[in-house]
C-alpha cells in the first residue's frame, strides 16, 4: 500500500468534565473512502473539529504528508487540503452557485473580481462531478442535493484532498443519494480521500472501503468493509456492556393521563394520535426533523396547533402558554437543555424554584430564600444531583447533571407527566445510566414518560410502547417491544421515496 | 461558587462607584479651593465657596429629571431590552396633562382639574408605554431600538401636533404653578457658612460666618421614595426574579412557566408610566411652562445612567442601588464641571460620555482577562493529565 495520507495518532481532547476523545487513532490512504461510525456523542463531531483546526487537540499527533503538522485554526486545514462538508450546508442562500464557490479566494483583476473567469471556472467545475445547474443559479433556489453539489465544487476549487462528509444524506431521497455516491466515487477515482460520517449503513456498505469506529471517546478498531457487516458494526458501535445500563421495569401502565388526537400543525405535522398511561414510558422516535419536537411543543403550549384535541387527565386542554402547561402538571424536558432548559449562569437552586416561585414566596410576592433553599436541597437529595451545593451555577454542571436539574424543575413543580426530548443528547454514559434509573424511578411513582429520542438502543429498552414518526406523521406504533429489531423501527422512520 | 462572584463583583461594582463619587468630588474641591486661593492673590472683594454639600444638593434638582425614567428603564434593560422613546413619552404625557388641565378647570374645582389632568398625564405614558410593548413582543424579530426609535419619532410628533411650537401656560394660576412644590425644596436646613471678604487694601481676607439656609429639593426625596419602591420590586419580589430570568434567557424562563410577552407588555407600560411622572415633575422644575420639545434627550441620560449602574444591555444583572449612585455621579460631575471649570452644560456631556464608556468597557475587559487565565490554566491540566 501507498504511504499514508494521513495520520492521526493517540488524539485526545478534553472539554471541561468531559473527555471528548480518548487516544483516538485514525489513518487515510489516498484515493479511499472511510467511513467513521460511532453512536450520537460517540466523539464523531470532536474529532473531525480536531482535523480541521476548529478545536486544537490535548493530546496526540496529526501527520499529513508523512510530516507532523499542527491545524492551529480551520485555515491553515483548508489550505493543506482538507475540507468539510456538513449536514446543513454553510452556503450563502442568496449569492450565485459561483460567489459561493469562490467566496474568500475569487478570481480578481487589480481590485475587481471577474465574474466571467469564476462563472466559467464554477462551470468546469460543476461539470467534473455531473452538476447540471448554471453557475449563475441563486443557491436558496437549488434542492438539498444540488447545495450539497455545491458544496463539493467549493472544496475542490480549493484543491481539496481530504474532503470530509458528515450526514451527507440524511436529507436526501434515495436517487439523490445514489448521485452523490456517483460523485463521491468519481473524486475516489481522481485520488481525494473521503472520510464519510454516517448513522446510514446503506452509505457505509455501499459507498465506504474501509471504516472506523468510536464508542464513548474511544477508538474501538478499524475493518476492511468486507470484513464486517451490519450486526458486527452495531456491536461494536453500542458495545455488549451497555446492556447492563438499562434498568429492569415491569411496566404497569394506570389511567390514561394524555391522550393526542388528529393534532395537526401546517407544515410540522399532522394526524397525529398518541396516548399515554401513568406509570408508562412511551418512546417517540423517527430521524431528525420528522416533526418529533414540534408535536410536544404543540402539547406543551410552545407553540400552538391548528386542529386537533389534547386530553390531559380527561379533560380537554389548549395551552395557549407552557406556564398553563406545567399547571395541569405536564413537565417538558427541551432538546436543547443549555439554550431552552436552562439559565446557566444561575444557581441550581434558583433555576428549580423558578417555575415555583409563588409556592417559595412569603403571601404569595417576597421571594424566600429559606424556602427555595428547602426545596433545592430537597430536589438535590432526591435526584442525587452531584454538585458541591445548590448554590453552585447550574452552568458548570456536566451534561448529565445540568438534565437532572432540570428534571427536578418539573418534579418541584409536581408534574405527573414528562416529556422528555432527547434527554441524553450529549451525555457521558455514566450520567445516561443515571437517567434511566430516574426514569424507571419515576414511573414507580405513577408518573408517564413520553420521551423523543433517536438512540435506537435507549428507545427499545427504555420504551413500553413505542411511536415512529416520518415526514410529520405517525407511521407506526409498535406495542410489543420485546421483540422488536432495530431494522424495523428504521423502515418506519425511513421517508417514502419522492418519485421512486 | 459562581452566583457568589457575581455578588462580590456587584459589590465591587457598586464600590467602585462610590469611588468615582469620592475622586470627582475631591477633585472639584480642589479646583474650587485653587480657584479660591487666586481670588485673593488678585484681591477680589468676595471669596466664595461654590463647590460644597449644601450648594450641590440644593441644586440637585435638574439632574433628578431622568431618575423616575432611569428606574423605569432598569425594568426594561434587565429583561435585556431597551426603550428610547421615553423622552418623547414624558414628553407627551405632560403635554396631554397641560391640555387636560386647560379644558378641565373651566368646568371644576381647579384642585380636582389639576388631578384629573395628572390621571390622564399617566394613562398617556402607560399608553405610550403598553403600545411600545405591543409592538416590541408582537414583532419579535425587529429591534427594540428601531421599534421605539419609531415610536419616539411617533409620540414627539404627536406632542408638536397636541401643543403647537408655543409653551403652554397658565400665568397665576396658583393651582397649576403648585407644580412647582413636587420639584422645589420645602424642607429648609439652616447651616452657618464661611464667608472670605477682602477688606480695602487689605492683603488677608477676613472670615466671617454666617447662617445659611438650604433647601432639599422634594424630587430628591420623590427620587428616593421610587427607588425604593423600585429596589423592593427588583430584588426582593418574585417578579423581579422573573424580569432577570427573562434577561438571563428569555426562551428557558417561557419553559419555565413565566409568560414572557406578557411581563414584557407589562414592564413597557410601568416604563412608560415613569416617563409620565418625569414629565409631570418637568412642568413643576420649568414654573409651570410645557413646552414641545421638553426633555428631548433625556432617554439617553437615563440609559446612560442605568448601564453605568452595572445593568447590562444584555439583560439579566444590574442593582438599583448602582443606578441611584450613578445618578449622583452624573450630578455631581456635570455640577462641577459647571461651577469651578465654568464650562456651558452642554459641553459637559463629554465628561458623562467618557465616563459611561469607560465604566461599561471595565467588566468587559476584566472578565476578558478571566476567562484567559482560566484557559490559561486548564490548558496546564490538560497537559499534566
Amino acid at each position: 500500500m501507498a504511504e499514508k495520507l494521513l495520520e492521526m495518532r493517540h488524539i485526545t481532547k478534553i472539554f471541561p468534565g468531559v473527555k471528548a476523545l480518548d487516544g483516538v487513532n485514525f489513518d487515510l490512504n489516498p484515493g479511499e473512502i472511510h467511513a467513521i461510525v460511532g453512536e450520537n456523542g460517540a466523539g464523531k463531531s470532536t474529532f473531525i473539529k480536531v482535523l480541521t483546526g476548529v478545536h486544537q487537540p490535548d493530546g496526540g499527533e496529526i501527520i499529513l504528508d508523512g510530516k507532523p503538522i499542527t491545524m492551529s485554526n480551520p485555515n491553515v486545514a483548508l489550505h493543506r487540503g482538507i475540507a468539510a462538508i456538513y449536514q446543513h450546508a454553510a452556503s450563502y442562500p442568496d449569492l450565485s452557485v459561483a460567489e459561493n464557490i469562490f467566496i474568500g479566494h475569487e478570481f480578481k483583476i487589480g481590485p475587481f473580481i471577474s465574474w466571467r473567469k469564476a462563472n466559467s471556472e464554477a462551470k468546469k467545475l460543476l461539470d467534473s462531478i455531473g452538476a447540471n445547474f448554471a453557475p449563475t443559479a441563486s443557491v436558496g433556489a437549488l434542492s438539498v442535493a444540488q447545495q450539497q453539489m455545491v458544496e463539493i465544487a467549493k472544496a475542490l476549487s480549493q484543491n481539496a484532498r481530504i474532503l470530509i462528509m458528515d450526514e451527507p444524506t440524511a436529507a436526501l431521497s434515495k436517487k439523490e443519494s445514489e448521485e452523490l455516491y456517483n460523485i463521491a466515487r468519481g473524486l475516489r477515482d481522481k485520488g481525494v480521500a473521503i472520510i464519510l460520517i454516517s448513522h446510514r449503513f446503506e452509505d457505509i456498505f455501499g459507498l465506504a472501503d474501509r471504516c472506523t469506529v468510536f464508542r464513548d471517546a474511544h477508538y474501538i478498531g478499524t475493518w476492511p468493509i468486507e470484513e464486517v457487516d451490519e450486526n458486527k458494526l452495531v456491536h461494536y458501535m453500542v458495545g455488549h456492556e451497555i446492556e447492563h445500563y438499562y434498568p429492569e421495569r415491569t411496566p404497569n401502565p394506570g389511567a390514561e393521563v394524555l391522550r393526542v388526537e388528529n393534532l395537526c400543525r401546517t407544515g410540522y405535522f399532522r394526524d397525529i394520535n398518541l396516548n399515554l398511561r401513568a406509570g408508562e414510558i412511551v418512546g417517540l422516535t423517527g430521524l431528525v426533523g420528522a416533526g418529533r419536537t414540534e408535536v410536544v411543543e404543540a402539547v406543551c403550549g410552545v407553540t400552538q396547533f391548528d386542529s386537533g384535541k389534547v386530553y390531559v387527565d380527561g379533560k380537554q386542554q389548549c395551552f395557549r402558554d407552557p406556564k398553563f402547561a406545567m399547571a395541569n402538571g405536564i413537565g417538558l424536558l427541551p432538546e436543547d437543555r443549555q439554550k431552552q432548559g436552562l439559565l446557566l449562569p444561575w444557581s441550581i437552586c434558583r433555576n428549580i424554584s423558578l417555575p415555583i416561585l409563588r409556592k417559595c414566596s412569603k403571601a404569595g410576592i417576597f421571594v424566600s430564600n429559606a424556602a427555595e433553599e428547602r426545596i433545592g436541597n430537597e430536589q438535590k437529595e432526591l435526584l442525587s444531583i452531584k454538585a458541591p451545593t445548590i448554590e453552585t451555577s447550574s452552568g458548570s454542571l456536566s451534561g448529565g447533571n445540568q438534565q437532572k436539574v432540570v428534571i427536578s424543575k418539573q418534579l418541584a413543580a409536581s408534574s405527573h407527566i414528562i416529556i422528555l426530548d432527547e434527554p441524553t443528547k450529549g451525555v457521558d454514559i455514566g450520567s445516561k445510566a443515571a437517567i434511566y434509573q430516574l426514569m424507571a424511578e419515576l414511573t414507580k411513582q405513577g408518573i408517564g414518560i413520553l420521551m423523543i429520542s433517536s438512540e435506537m438502543p435507549e428507545v427499545m429498552n427504555m420504551s413500553d410502547r413505542i411511536y415512529v414518526m416520518s415526514e410529520g406523521r405517525i407511521t407506526k406504533e409498535f406495542t410489543d417491544v420485546r421483540h422488536l429489531t432495530q431494522q424495523e423501527i428504521l423502515s418506519a422512520a425511513m421517508p417514502q421515496e419522492r418519485g421512486a | 461558587m459562581k452566583q457568589k462572584k457575581i455578588c462580590q463583583r456587584l459589590i465591587r461594582w457598586e464600590t467602585m462607584l462610590v469611588v468615582l463619587l469620592i475622586v470627582l468630588w475631591v477633585v472639584f474641591d480642589l479646583k474650587d479651593a485653587a480657584s479660591q486661593s487666586a481670588d485673593i492673590a488678585n484681591r477680589k472683594r468676595t471669596i466664595k465657596d461654590v463647590f460644597n454639600l449644601p450648594n450641590m444638593i440644593s441644586g440637585i434638582g435638574p439632574y433628578m429629571l431622568y431618575g423616575f425614567m432611569a428606574l423605569g428603564m432598569t425594568l426594561i434593560l434587565g429583561m435585556g431590552g431597551i426603550d428610547i422613546s421615553i423622552g418623547a413619552i414624558g414628553a407627551m404625557s405632560a403635554a396631554v396633562m397641560a391640555v387636560c388641565y386647560g379644558v378641565f378647570k373651566s368646568a371644576m374645582n381647579p384642585s380636582l382639574a389639576l388631578v384629573l389632568s395628572a390621571v390622564c398625564c399617566l394613562i398617556t405614558g402607560a399608553a405610550c408605554g403598553l403600545l411600545n410593548g405591543a409592538l416590541i413582543t408582537r414583532f419579535r424579530e425587529l429591534f427594540p431600538m428601531i421599534i421605539t426609535l419609531g415610536t419616539q419619532l411617533l409620540y414627539r410628533g404627536l406632542t408638536y401636533l397636541l401643543i403647537g411650537g408655543k409653551p403652554i401656560q397658565y400665568k397665576d394660576d396658583t393651582v397649576w404653578e403648585s407644580l412647582k412644590m413636587l420639584y422645589n425644596g420645602s424642607i429648609k436646613v439652616e447651616y452657618s457658612e464661611k464667608v472670605l471678604k477682602m477688606a480695602k487694601g487689605a492683603t488677608e481676607p477676613t472670615e466671617s460666618y454666617i447662617t445659611s439656609t438650604m433647601s432639599i429639593p422634594n424630587i430628591l426625596l420623590w427620587f428616593f421614595a421610587f427607588a425604593l419602591i423600585f429596589f423592593v420590586f427588583l430584588h426582593l419580589t418574585k417578579w423581579g426574579r422573573q424580569l432577570f430570568a427573562i434577561g438571563t434567557n428569555r426562551e428557558a424562563s417561557r419553559l419555565s412557566g413565566v409568560r414572557v410577552a406578557n411581563f414584557e407588555l407589562i414592564m413597557y407600560m410601568i416604563c412608560g408610566i415613569t416617563a409620565a411622572i418625569s414629565g409631570m415633575f418637568y412642568i413643576g422644575s420649568a414654573s409651570g411652562t410645557m413646552r414641545a420639545d421638553a426633555l428631548k434627550g433625556y432617554e439617553m441620560y437615563a440609559i446612560a445612567a442605568v448601564v453605568l449602574g452595572g445593568f447590562s444591555t444584555n439583560g439579566g444583572t444590574g442593582n438599583i442601588i448602582g443606578v441611584i449612585l450613578s445618578m449622583f455621579v452624573f450630578a455631581v460631575m456635570k455640577k462641577g464641571m459647571g461651577t469651578v471649570f465654568l464650562l456651558i452644560e452642554n459641553a459637559m456631556d463629554l465628561a458623562v460620555g467618557v465616563v459611561l464608556i469607560v465604566a461599561s468597557l471595565l467588566p468587559n475587559i476584566l472578565e476578558d482577562i478571566s476567562i484567559k487565565r482560566r484557559l490559561h490554566r486548564q490548558h496546564k491540566e490538560a497537559a499534566l493529565s
